[in-house]
């Protein structure tokens, strides 16, 4: 299931890659245009988003459908460091990600040492839990209009924009890299079969925490570089709407495969922002869209693409 | 290979797009961005919003436009999502390179919009959004945040629209407060109490719902219990609807007053049919003569539009683009700086009332200026109780 | 309060309860049916209480009859409705995905979202809700209840026993329950699987029709009415144990009063975060939910 590619040719799957890679970078000096810019930036973070939900959910086989909550852990951890301590948002990165892995291991060591069907309802239980808490919790949380004022990064746009681009390009090789090692293999082998794993000696729930753990980190991460680009946080961030839209994401570009995650990622992103004629039948033709990939392309877009490297 | 192209047309084709969109700009158009929910829960709303805009829209073009220029209306989907909305205001701007932006229903929007607007110089007209924290951000920092400018009403002033139903119609003298789960709930509770302290009437209980809710027992039960003199309703999310079904099935007999919410609007109380009787609404505008543009407005509105304006999201996005219109002519020049100082000095007819902004840029509220009426429905009809001036009939409790 | 209000009060509560309990069970079970016997993720459950709660909207608003009828009616129509459009979508779609947990929760999101879209853009413009059927309440000794609420859960706890009757003694009942316990010897033994499927799914929707039918003319039908519902299925189906009908049924009914007592007590915004809470801690502490096995 995963990348093949063969050395030498000079192909579809070498040349799509590095063009759109030159593309990205160039696009800041050849377009004077801050709203593509802007959704580039969302669309590299929902490519995190993505390729981090598809290692657990993709890879390990676990459907996590609260990864919004990692999402939000991180933007608001972002936000309290910077309303409580001024921490700067180098060092909130790591922290938000942190925060969201250790909740993570937290509801894994809980959900996944059961039976499998229960994962899937445990994370929106989390997830609607810590939404239902934003709301509420005014006080601390800025209710529904939520945390302001988080500094970024950089003011200048096109700083943001390198960074996202580097942050993407970053995390999808660490993941990449994590697919490939014994790790990832060791997924893969719990998704196949589980029992056979576990008569082969593994501890299937123990990477299963991993698994789980190394997909929140990132969506932490993320998170917070969202709210320091921003510089608001709302409950959105925790949203089922959230997860869904990166559950089409990862699916549509392709699951179980790292790379889908960045097709299928700036597929809908542009979509759902550029797709303004019929504002109004934008989300049926996306759902329809959905609805089509799911009953004849399950493979994803990248399967199609790129047929020759993938099986 | 083919793959090839097609990849490259894909990506031409969106890039282009983006692109596109302004070079098709013309000078003589004046381009208005309008951050409203089309989908998702709000999109009544949003519907609502819109229709006002257009009608300002034409007929204000069909007066010749403002200094010369035709108004263009350009809608922006923000589903209530504060990442959209600000997504929604960077493409107005630096796409279709909007003049100015107007609208916005949910604060949480409004606040991340009025961040970018103030960041671009673009002036924002607030006719929705009700949070304090908005004009707060003019009184914090006016030079960077001076863009934004509100006519809709503030928390604290929506829960001053009940008061005389309290102190004139009921007598009351102490209230039960139940309202939806949200800050903005919150603010106004804090400045319901303090207004009602301050005349003697006391709170005997307060209550949040879910903003999705639809089971109301429990609290109905606590209702029942308190025995308050009258209950202060302010669920303004769908479950607004649902509890005022329950309330009148479960007979309550308690005067209840409501404060803005999905249900006051004719359509959902005919909607309700029996199960809206003797429901007691405090809507912003209503046709009788607050000023002499509000009766015709009306008629021209249901004519074209086919309902009766709720009065607040339509007749306020009306006025906001009159406002800004108004604004710009005094001005004499899109000029955003001077358009501010005189926006400033607004002090303009509307159709709900009297705009005048004060120094936080915010519509006042009070007599003389923006006021409410109080509604009762029953069996079908719609009865002015309050201000006198208007009024066509008293209140008249349940009789159950 | 004094101590006597007190008890009234606790008995309101667990009596409401009861009454909205016998609500969802219809729902939750629906939900139950398809994760015990298809194994499948549903993300369209609420879809399809949603378009019952639009059937049968238009079915009363199109004729008037008198109240039992009504009731009888919306049940109808509610469970054909979502019946007919459930049926197609079980072939069409899910057979499909089953394959693979994430392709059929994605599959299922699609559905659903696809039908709320489609609902709102014909008929979204407006809220709608419908009249109380039945009106006037009862009052027992203190205890007040309202006439609809109280026949729609009879009618509910009806429609339970005869689904309960239906699973433990009709044929297709045991078809069901062989395919959930052993799906491979169920074939063996000459019972389609596919067929059982599709009428499992089928049922399921018209079960969480019928819920609609019962419930929203006592709240307000809008497109996105579902996920709430979709969301509390869940929590009860936990609860009760996955799989389990039994399970799901007493669940429900605990569910009711915790939602409805929690919202005396605290407030209503916090029975959400507390019926989530409880899931979790359950999960914890007793996973297989009140009821240990497998069983109808």
């Amino acid at each position: 299931m995963g990348l093949r590619v063969t050395k030498g040719k000079w192909g579809t799957t070498q040349f799509v890659p590095v063009f759109s890679l030159v593309l990205l970078i160039l696009i800041p000096f050849i377009v004077k245009d801050d709203f593509l810019l802007h959704v580039i930036i969302l669309a590299n973070c929902y490519v995190i988003l993505s390729a981090s939900w598809d290692i657990c959910s993709g890879y390990l086989g676990e459907v996590n459908l609260g990864h919004a909550a990692f999402f939000g852990l991180g933007g608001y951890t972002a936000g309290f460091l910077d309303q409580w301590f001024k921490i700067s948002p180098w060092m909130g990165l790591p922290i938000g990600g942190g925060v969201a892995c250790l909740s993570s291991l937290a509801i894994g060591f809980a959900s996944l040492t059961f039976k499998r069907d229960y994962f899937v309802i445990v994370t929106i239980a989390f997830a609607q839990v810590l939404w239902s808490i934003a709301i509420t919790w005014a006080y601390v949380t800025g209710g529904e209009e939520g945390l302001r004022g988080i500094p970024n990064f950089t003011s200048n746009l096109v700083g943001n924009y390198f960074l996202a681009l580097a942050f993407m390009l970053v995390s999808i090789l660490a993941l990449y890299v994590i697919t490939k090692s014994r790790l990832g293999r060791i997924f893969l082998a719990i998704h196949e079969d589980e029992y056979a794993s576990k008569a082969a000696g593994i501890n299937t729930s123990f990477y299963k925490i991993v698994a789980f753990g190394i997909s929140s980190f990132f969506a932490g991460f993320i998170g917070s570089f969202y709210a320091y680009y921003f510089g608001i946080v709302t409950p959105d961030m925790l949203s089922l709407t959230v997860t869904f839209n990166v559950m089409a994401m990862t699916f549509m570009g392709g699951s179980s495969t790292i790379f889908g995650s960045i097709i299928g990622a700036y597929l809908i992103t542009f979509f759902a922002q550029y797709f303004y004629f019929f504002m109004d039948y934008r989300l049926i033709v996306q759902g329809l869209v959905l609805l089509f990939t799911v009953l004849f392309f399950p493979g994803g877009l990248i399967r199609i693409i790129f047929r020759s490297a993938y099986r | 290979m083919q793959k090839i192209l097609i990849t490259i047309v894909c990506l031409i084709l969106i890039v282009g797009s983006g692109s596109l969109a302004s070079v098709s700009a013309q000078s003589n158009e004046l381009k208005i961005g309008v951050i409203i929910p089309l989908s998702g829960p709000a999109a009544v709303i949003g519907h609502r919003m819109s229709c006002g805009f257009k009608l300002a829209a034409e007929q204000l073009n069909a007066k010749g436009g403002v200094l010369g220029k035709q108004i263009k209306l350009i809608e922006w989907d923000d589903m209530t999502e504060p990442e959209r909305g600000v997504t929604g205001a960077k493409k107005l701007i630096n796409t279709d390179k909007v003049w100015g932006l107007i609208g916005i229903f949910r604060s949480g929007v409004a606040l991340a919009v009025a961040e970018v607007a103030a960041a671009e110089k673009t002036i924002y007209m607030d006719t929705n959004a009700a949070s304090p924290d908005i004009t707060a951000l003019v009184k914090k920092d006016y030079n960077k945040y001076k863009y934004i400018f509100r006519n809709a009403s503030m928390a604290t002033n929506f829960q001053q629209t009940a008061v005389p139903f309290l102190t004139d119609i009921t007598k009351a003298k102490n209230y039960f407060f139940i309202a939806e789960n949200s800050k903005f709930s919150h603010d106004l509770f804090k400045a319901t109490k303090e207004t009602y302290d301050g005349l003697g009437i006391k709170c005997i209980g307060e209550a949040y719902v879910d903003q999705a809710a639809s089971e109301f027992t429990g609290e109905l039960s606590r209702i029942r219990y308190s025995k308050p003199d009258v209950v202060i309703a302010s669920i303004s999310t769908v479950a607004g609807i649902a509890f005022q079904k329950q309330y009148y099935d479960a007979n309550m007999r308690i005067p209840h007053i409501n404060l803005p919410s999905v249900v006051c609007a004719k359509e959902v109380l005919n909607e309700l049919g029996n199960q809206g009787n003797y429901f007691t609404f405090v809507p912003f505008c209503w046709d009788v003569p607050i000023t002499d543009k509000t009766v015709p407005f009306y008629e021209i509105f249901i004519k074209k539009f086919g309902y009766f304006p709720e009065g607040y999201s339509d007749v306020r996005g009306y006025d906001g683009l009159m406002i800004l219109a108004d604004g710009i002519k005094r001005a004499g020049t899109l000029e955003v700086e001077k358009v501010i100082k005189e926006l400033e000095k607004t002090d303009f007819k509307g159709v709900a009332g009297r705009y005048v902004f004060d120094e936080t840029h915010q519509s006042k509220w009070g007599e003389g200026y923006l006021r409410n009426v109080i509604v009762q429905w029953i069996n079908g009809k719609a009865y002015v109780i309050w201000p006198k001036v208007f009024a066509n009939a008293t209140y008249i409790k349940d009789p159950r | 309060m004094e101590p006597s209000q007190i008890i009234q009060q606790i008995v309101q509560i667990v009596f409401s309860g009861i009454v909205v309990g016998g609500l969802y069970s219809l729902a939750a079970v629906g939900l139950t049916l398809i994760l015990g016997v298809m194994r499948v993720i549903n993300l369209a459950h609420g879809s399809f209480f949603m378009l019952g709660a639009f059937a049968t909207y238009f079915a009363l608003t199109q004729t008037k009859l008198n109240p039992i009828l009504c009731l009888v009616t919306a049940v109808l129509v509610a469970v054909l409705v979502v019946f007919i459009i459930a049926i197609p979508i079980e072939r069409l779609v899910i057979r499909r995905a089953k394959t693979d947990l994430m392709r059929v929760s994605v599959a299922s999101f699609a559905v659903a979202m696809v039908l709320e879209e489609a609902v709102r853009i014909r008929w979204g413009k407006i809220y709608r809700t419908l009249p109380t059927y039945i009106p006037a309440t009862t009052n027992f000794y203190g205890v007040a209840f309202d006439n609809q609420r109280l026949v729609a859960s009879l009618f509910s706890l009806l429609i339970i026993i005869g689904l309960w009757l239906y699973i433990k003694k009709a044929r297709f009942g045991m078809a069901m329950r062989m395919v959930q316990q052993d799906k491979e010897m169920a074939s063996l033994l000459g019972i389609n699987a596919n067929l059982v499927n599709v009428m499992v799914f089928g049922l399921a929707g018209a079960l969480a029709g019928a819920a609609a039918s019962l419930l929203s003319p006592l709240y307000m039908i809008y497109p996105s009415m579902g996920w709430p519902i979709l969301l509390k299925s869940f929590a009860i189906v936990i609860l009760g144990g996955m799989g389990s009908v039994g399970g799901t049924i007493f669940a429900s009914y605990i569910f009711g009063i915790v939602e409805i007592g929690t919202a005396f007590f605290f407030g209503s915004q916090w029975a959400y975060i507390t019926v989530f809470l409880i899931m979790i801690v359950i999960l914890l502490i007793r996973p297989k939910g009140f009821f240990g096995k497998d069983i109808f």
